[in-house]
């Protein structure tokens, strides 16, 4: 399959595109720009900033944003809450308060915690209600969602990867994490880590992988975590609950039948049940 | 002109008759009103039950869907090529 022909910028994090007609790119360009516009904290008039300085009254929303933020419910109810969209505020009091190209490391400790809420959140339709003071997030979802809406735009044969989320049209083999490769056949791949996006405040390493309950950046167990899913969307939201299980995750990931790898320190992988069993299965097909 | 006592008998029996037919009339017509209303009462009341009792069984369509909301897995297998032409990094 071919090399990417198109790479930007775009919610943070570097795209790719192959395989696309320059049309289909310019709609796979354009999708993440409008995704970008209308989710990002960091941009003053997202409809996203709107929604948190309206919090604690009924507003109604734009239909795209009451997809999206059904998709991040779901994702909260499918984990238990651990990918929870109401983690905004607990971001920016860990000092995720601007784009993280600007620079994050302050000498100032962080702010107190701010624990996760997803299930007092009232929605229905359009009409949105977020409790007084919380602020959604829902930068996850937006991404690994935009991943799954750019690949439905290519015609035939191609791929796209948006900052660790990977997903294909036609099998192709894909780098992971710590030197070493897999080929994805069909669906997602998703890598969930606090590496890259990692800071310090008061001398404290944060990086943007939220415990809910505590409000606080997660204890990693893990350096980083990849799983397969039939979506970039299912891959991104497993792989960042099982980040946050931290020793239960390979085993949270197997009773739902998905393959998971998990990178500890000094680069060691360890796979679950469903990742070997995957990969036994393809070898025992050739 | 006074009425003769030989008319008498039949006017008595024509309106006894129009009195029985407007009775049966008014019965009818209440018996019909009470059918009605109470038909209307069992088709809208919510506490009146119009169908019989079923089992509590989700409809199969409502289960499909929730199957298919929950995560699922790609598939992968060992790779085939080198180098890869992607990368999964962590985001």
């Amino acid at each position: 399959m071919s090399a990417p022909a198109l790479r930007f910028q775009a919610m943070g994090c570097d795209v790719q595109v192959a395989g696309a007609t320059p049309e289909q790119a310019r709609r796979i360009r354009a999708l993440f720009d409008r995704h970008e516009r209308r989710f990002s904290r960091f941009v003053d008039d997202s409809e996203l900033n709107a929604v948190n300085a309206g919090a604690g009254r009924a507003i109604r929303v734009s239909r795209a944003f009451a997809d999206m933020l059904e998709l991040s419910l779901w994702a909260a109810r499918e984990t238990g809450g651990l990918v929870d969209p109401t983690i905004g505020a607990a971001l920016r009091a860990a000092g995720y308060d601007r784009d993280f190209g600007d620079g994050l490391d302050r000498p100032q400790p962080p702010a107190p915690a701010v624990a996760g809420c997803w299930h007092r959140i009232e929605a229905s339709g359009q009409l949105l209600r977020v409790p007084a003071g919380v602020e959604l997030d829902l930068n996850g979802v937006v991404k690994s969602r935009a991943v799954d809406e750019a690949l439905a735009c290519l015609g035939g044969e191609g791929w796209i990867s948006a900052g660790g989320d990977v997903a294909a049209h036609g099998a192709i083999d894909v780098a992971l994490p710590g030197g070493d490769a897999v080929r994805l056949e069909s669906g997602g791949l998703a890598t969930s880590g606090r590496e890259r996006r990692a800071w310090r405040r008061g001398g404290r390493l944060q990086h943007h992988l939220i415990d809910p309950v505590t409000g606080r950046p997660a204890q990693p167990r893990w350096q980083q975590v990849t799983v397969s899913g039939a979506t970039c969307l299912d891959a991104d939201v497993a792989a960042k609950a099982a980040f946050l299980l931290g020793d239960e995750g390979p085993d949270w990931l197997d009773e739902r039948g998905l393959p998971g790898r998990f990178l500890q320190a000094g680069d060691r992988a360890v796979t679950n049940r469903s990742w070997r069993r995957s990969l036994e299965g393809a070898l025992a097909c050739t | 002109m006074e009425p003769t006592r030989n008319d008498q008998p039949s006017r008595m029996v024509a309106a006894r008759r129009r009195a029985a037919v407007g009775k049966g009339a008014l019965a009818a017509a209440a018996v019909a009103v009470f059918a009605g209303g109470m038909l209307a009462t069992r088709s809208t009341a919510s506490g009146h039950s119009r169908h019989a009792a079923t089992p509590l069984t989700a409809p199969r369509r409502f289960a499909n869907t929730v199957r298919q909301s929950a995560l699922q897995s790609g598939s992968i297998a060992p790779p085939q090529s080198a180098p890869p032409q992607a990368s999964t990094s962590q985001s």
